[in-house]
């Protein structure tokens, strides 16, 4: 089915019409199931009836996962059509650093994030793709790295270009596998994490976008001990 | 009295969950499912906030977004953009509406949205 997909992918028109679909047909039953959950929870005193909270949080989340699954393909169709579209803005890059960070009040539950180098740094790159690549960094970090431990994300100025990084204390990435882990359909499966597989897509969109915007994306890590990601992007993109 | 919401959306269980949501935060809310009649129901009885999808069938929500902040009497009226379209976010900066939230959303994040818009708006 896969290669199917890649096949057909090529052709805009089908690929159009297939972001229509998956968008409206899968995503909005998704709306309405995710409000409605999340309604009942909140009818449910959650002290006398800790099990059904339990599995109502466990829903939420699998909805969660659903439609990271289909954004990221839909991501992915995207690119591959050459309709992953670029705009250039001016913006505070450290204020939509923050942004990400309280956008994603979940993993800010189970881990402490730490900022740092974050000053008032203006950049013209494209705001709504970068804040996707810092949102998929962060998801990774937390992913993949035991609740209660530090998230550190940084960021620092070199020259014309700008490095960020975001640095876990988790199960780390096999050197093997660190040199595909950009490419599409190659994810690192945490055994301990109580979600689904994931599908690969993250850091390749990831590394697609950082291309686009004139940049690079690099990993460090030790199995064990945990990952660091950089990435390079210049100030201000052609 | 009550901040009036109104509610344009294709799909009736979406229409029917944040109605919901905002009637029990005492909000008064009226729900638009066709695009036939939008221009004329608005401008009927004005509201405080439109929450608008962008894919609606018949017209598109950027269409309708522009016809209403082109309407002289609902000049200063907020409307929020709710899309599961992915390139949401830019249609929405592109429409120039006053804000965007992605579907699926959480329930805190309508409501505060909702609130945040709601309450700044200020009559004509």
């Amino acid at each position: 089915m896969t290669q199917k997909f890649q096949n057909e992918i090529h052709d805009p028109t089908l690929v159009d019409e297939f972001i229509s679909i998956v968008s409206h047909e899968l995503k909005t039953p998704l709306t309405s199931l995710k409000a409605f959950n999340q309604i009942l929870k909140s009818k449910i005193d959650a002290k006398s009836n800790t099990n059904l909270s339990g599995y109502i949080l466990r829903m939420d989340s699998q909805i969660d996962k659903m439609t990271d699954i289909i954004n990221e393909l839909l991501d992915v169709a995207s690119l591959k059509s050459g309709q992953l579209s670029i705009n250039k803005e001016s913006f505070i890059l450290d204020e939509l650093i923050t942004n990400v960070i309280n956008t994603r009040q979940k993993i800010a539950q189970k881990h402490k994030i730490i900022k740092k180098g974050l000053t008032n740094t203006f950049i013209e790159s494209d705001k709504i793709r970068l804040s996707q690549v810092l949102t998929n960094l962060l998801t990774n970090a937390a992913k993949f790295s035991p609740s209660g431990t530090n998230i550190i994300i940084s960021k620092k100025i070199a020259g014309n270009d700008i490095i960020v990084s975001v640095r876990d204390f988790g199960i780390g990435i096999p050197m093997a596998k660190q040199k595909v882990i950009f490419q599409r359909f190659n994810s690192i499966n945490n055994p301990k994490s109580d979600n689904l597989p994931s599908m690969g897509l993250g850091l390749y969109i990831s590394n697609e976008i950082l291309n686009r915007l004139g940049g690079r994306i690099w990993v460090r890590s030790s199995p064990g001990k945990g990952s660091t990601f950089f990435f390079q992007i210049p100030k201000v993109i052609n | 009295m009550n901040k009036h919401i109104f509610v344009i959306d294709d799909d009736v269980e979406i229409l029917e969950v944040i109605k919901i949501l905002l009637v029990e935060k005492g909000y008064r809310v009226t729900l638009i499912s066709e695009t036939n009649n939008i221009f004329e129901a608005v401008a009927k009885d004005i509201p405080d906030l439109i929450l608008l999808d962008i894919w609606m069938s018949g017209m598109d929500g950027i269409e309708i977004a522009s016809t209403l902040k082109s309407k002289e009497q609902l000049k200063g009226v907020p409307i929020v953009m709710i899309s599961a379209n992915n390139e949401g976010e830019r249609l929405a900066k592109e429409a120039k509406v006053d804000d965007f939230l992605p579907k699926p959303f959480d329930i805190d994040d309508i409501l505060k949205i909702v609130e945040k818009h709601a309450s700044s708006q200020t009559p004509a």
